[in-house]
């Protein structure tokens, strides 16, 4: 018995129709529950035999099979005493058994061939079986990027892409009807961009659920809105990858089809009804901005019930410290106070960066991943291995982060050092280069987004010329009275660990605080300022960073302006320069260290003992009381500034110290806090406004309801906190 | 009743607007003016229909009237750029298909007072005048073109 027969023996109100027959459909589901009165599904039978089912109100094939009390397998012509698709029956596709012709996925997706084969679709046949080649074509419509098949309808997967075919977004040439109509539908694959296509909506599929690039959003510059169609789980981790496409973040709508998976889905249900119904669903589309601003209020929320005590502390950094010291650092409070606002620095658009200096096996890098264990992951990324590249290819957010990584793991390369500079001081970083793609030799750009702060440990004096001045230098005890108190801390038993909980729970409510702070002194601070030198001028910069991070770490006992940001006050000031006020006198060398000036002092006197006219290293080292890499890392330093000289100019020989120019007396940079008074006649905030002009006066015939609607904003602002 | 007196009505009587207005002043321009079909759908269900344009000078200049520090209350270059990149094309599209004696002989002279009015439109912060100013700055180009293709290159 032919195929055709035995499901027409099955089928009921069967009636010749064409070619073939008209029967009516057995789902129990068929027309939401309606019985099929007028006959929806067509029967016929295919070139070899088998028997070609489709229900014309969407049912599934299988589900009209199971119905009809029969197995796929029942539609295929037997041979060879076996049932089977032969050569037409594709593995992939059991749960139609539908091939993926061209004809068969038209009518998968409810629109006409005809309109298919105006996109370019085609059948062709894959590895032996139909398929639907799909072409992806460049914005102009002249070149295909890549085509993709479609080689199963329903069964996964249902796409192929050919190897070595990068993946783009589907529909670039009709980018143009986007632009126009000024809004794009971001949806899941091609199939939803020919139904969205098919009602005239401007659409472009990203390929696989969770496939978006940031790279992309390129191609949607232009577009004043971007719907996104979050249909499962895939397409939330897509939504939240577009979250974090800063380029989109503006004009990005997240919107839900309600009772439908999909757009393709919402076709099939209701074809008349879908240009209304998403139109409606994209008029209740959330802002990604409405969406971010209740999220982080509620995460806001949550960190304060964690961390509101401490957040309210007069003393943050002080607390900071006693509970450093539980976990067993010692010697470095300034250094470890210093990292902590740096860290926090992250929320500003001047990111403050460090470099630890110091001796091999000198601590830097136990200071820095101790600090950083007190902020969460979210604050910072730790590269413990890197290429040159890594910066320009890593996924992982840049933008507002500390990276932290030490020399041991290759920083240095020149290229790495440009990408480092380039970030440091633009606050973001383009890069294009030439790639190999199967459409020959193409252009990519790769732009990372600041700013960024960078952590880095180092035993060098110096970094890279370029690199030097953009780091806040720290370095960290040499000496052997450091050695033995690090032991000591060792060798004392193990004290309870401080709950980090807390701590992250600030970093994590600051994060959707207020970040904006103005300081009233900010002018008199630049004047009192001696310019000492060029790079003054980008430690002030720093300093700023400094005094505003600290602002924003106490911002619980802060007041605010008229526009809600924080004030800093003389405090926030003071605590900065007491930690600072060495390092920048140092750095601009209008003071020397106190362990250069020993170290100069220690030559003087082991040359006056001696019967020769310079010290070596070892007689400084022994005079130092400090092992010997550390007194020769002195030496150096103080040799780099002119205080020492060295008459041994060939290597491996012991060094020849003598004494080189005159060291400076001490002087002070940075003003004394009550040297900057209380007026806030120079606040920095405000002068940034400076040129722009007043707004134009209300008109006349409104002037009294503007009058009230600008008390009523002023009241709320006030409700705000 | 203006799209600027209808705002001030929605913003009089709704809390949650005022929150919302301010919300887009303060991230920026581009925020407020992406926002402009949002206010517009609202003055449409409370029964006032207005061009798109109309609407987002609205919101620009009550920005500016009561929010007056806020982000959007500022100049914004890129807004008045992509007014002017679109103006731009417009005219380019129309100049492009002149002959080459045609294009000698068009002149523009006429648009230079609009475009006076469109640098002091932007130095009086008044997105709504320098709208009204590039608007006129093309029209005036259009015109010139139209002529000196009336003309046939002999204006």
């Amino acid at each position: 018995m032919m195929p055709v027969e035995i499901v027409l023996g099955r089928a009921s109100n069967a009636r010749k129709a064409g070619d073939g027959w008209l029967v009516s459909c057995p789902c129990p589901d068929h027309g939401q529950g309606r019985e099929d009165k007028n006959p929806s599904v067509s029967v016929t039978e295919g070139d070899d035999g088998r028997a070609l089912v489709k229900c014309h109100a969407g049912c599934e094939t299988e589900a009209i099979v199971i119905a009809w009390g029969l197995a796929m397998d029942d539609l295929y012509e037997r041979r060879d005493g076996h049932r089977g698709g032969g050569s037409y029956t594709s593995s992939e596709t059991p749960s139609t058994g539908q091939p993926a012709t061209l004809e068969n996925y038209a009518a998968y997706v409810r629109l006409p061939v005809a309109f298919l084969k105006e996109l370019g679709l085609k059948e062709y046949r894959h590895l032996g079986e139909p398929a639907v080649s799909m072409p992806y074509l460049d914005e102009s419509g002249e070149n295909v990027l890549l085509t993709r098949s479609r080689v199963s309808l329903t069964s996964k997967p249902k796409v192929k892409t050919r190897k070595g075919d990068r993946h783009r977004p589907y529909g670039l040439w009709r980018l143009a009807a986007a632009r126009e109509a000024g809004y794009v539908l971001l949806v899941e694959g091609e199939s939803d961009c020919h139904t969205a296509w098919y009602h005239g909506v401007p659409a472009l599929g990203i390929p696989g659920a969770n496939g978006w690039k940031a790279e992309w959003a390129a191609y949607l510059e232009g577009i004043e809105r971007v719907y996104f169609v979050v249909e499962d789980a895939a397409g939330e981790a897509c939504w939240r990858k577009l979250a974090v496409t800063p380029e989109l973040q503006e004009r990005l709508y997240r919107v839900e089809l309600e009772g439908v998976k999909d757009v393709s889905e919402l076709h099939k249900q209701d074809a008349e009804g879908f240009k209304a119904r998403l139109t409606k669903a994209c008029e209740n589309a959330r802002a990604w901005l409405d969406i971010a601003e209740s999220e982080a209020e509620e995460r806001a929320r949550e960190a304060w019930a964690d961390c509101g005590e401490l957040a309210e502390s007069s003393d943050i950094l002080a607390e900071f410290l006693a509970n450093l010291e539980r976990c067993g650092l010692v010697g470095e409070a300034d250094n470890a106070k210093l990292l902590f606002l740096a860290m926090t620095s992250r929320f500003l658009e001047k990111v403050v960066s460090v470099a630890v200096k110091g001796p091999s096996s000198g601590g830097k890098s136990h200071l820095v991943k101790l600090v950083a264990s007190f902020f969460p992951e979210s604050a910072f990324c730790q590269f413990t291995a890197m290429s040159e590249r890594t910066l320009l290819y890593t996924e992982e957010p840049l933008s507002h982060r500390h990276l932290i990584f030490s020399e041991a793991v290759g920083i240095g390369g020149d290229f790495q050092e440009y990408v480092i500079r380039t970030l440091l001081s633009e606050g973001f970083m383009e890069y294009e280069f030439v790639e190999k793609s199967t459409e020959g030799l193409r252009p990519r750009r790769i732009r990372k987004e600041g700013p960024t702060g960078f952590i880095t440990t180092t035993t060098r004096d110096r970094l890279h010329a370029e690199n030097e001045t953009r780091y806040l230098s720290i370095t960290v005890a040499d000496t052997r009275e450091q050695t033995r108190r690090v032991f000591r801390a060792l060798a004392e038993e193990q004290v309870e660990e401080p709950d980090r909980t807390r701590w992250h729970a600030l970093q994590e409510w600051l994060e959707g605080a207020e970040h904006r702070v103005t300081l009233p002194y900010a002018a008199v601070l630049a004047e009192k300022m001696g310019d000492v030198a060029v790079r003054l001028r980008r430690d002030f910069s720093v300093i700023l960073s400094l005094i505003r991070a600290h602002a924003v770490l106490h911002q619980a006992r802060r007041e605010r302006d008229a526009e809600g940001r924080v004030v800093a006050t003389l405090e926030d000031y003071s605590r900065v320069r007491r930690l600072v006020a060495r390092l920048i006198a140092e750095g601009v060398e209008a003071t020397v260290p106190p362990t250069i000036r020993e170290t100069v002092d220690a030559v003087e006197r082991t040359v006056r003992r001696s019967d020769e006219d310079w010290a070596t290293n070892k007689a400084l080292s022994e005079e130092l009381n400090i092992d010997k890499a550390a007194a020769l890392r002195r030496a150096r330093t103080a040799i780099g500034r002119g205080y020492l000289k060295n008459l041994e100019d060939r290597k491996g020989r012991p060094a020849r110290l003598i004494l080189g120019e005159a060291m400076p007396e001490d002087a002070e940079i940075l003003p004394a806090p009550e040297d900057l008074g209380t007026e806030p006649s120079g606040c920095a905030v405000d002068r940034d406004l400076e040129g722009i002009g007043h707004p134009p006066p209300p008109s006349t015939e409104d002037e009294e309801v503007l009058a009230e609607v600008r008390e009523l904003f002023a009241e709320d602002s006030g409700e705000e906190p | 009743m203006r799209a600027r007196a209808a705002l001030l009505e929605l913003f009089k009587d709704e809390r949650e607007w005022r929150r919302f207005f301010r919300s887009c002043c303060m991230s920026s321009t581009h925020r407020l003016t992406a926002q402009t079909s949002r206010f517009g759908r609202e003055l449409k269900d409370r029964g006032h229909r207005y061009p798109a344009e109309e609407v987002e000078d609205a919101l620009l200049g009550l920005a500016r009237e009561l929010l007056s520090k806020s982000a959007a209350a500022e100049w914004d270059a890129g807004w008045a750029h992509e007014l002017c990149k679109d103006a731009l094309s417009h005219l380019g599209k129309h100049y492009s298909s002149l002959s080459v004696e045609e294009k000698d002989a068009v002149d523009f002279s006429a648009q230079e007072t609009w475009d006076e009015q469109m640098v002091a439109a932007g130095l009086d912060n008044d997105p709504a005048a320098f709208r009204a100013a590039l608007k006129s700055w093309e029209q005036a180009g259009l015109e010139a073109i139209k002529w000196v293709r009336v003309r046939g290159g002999a204006a």
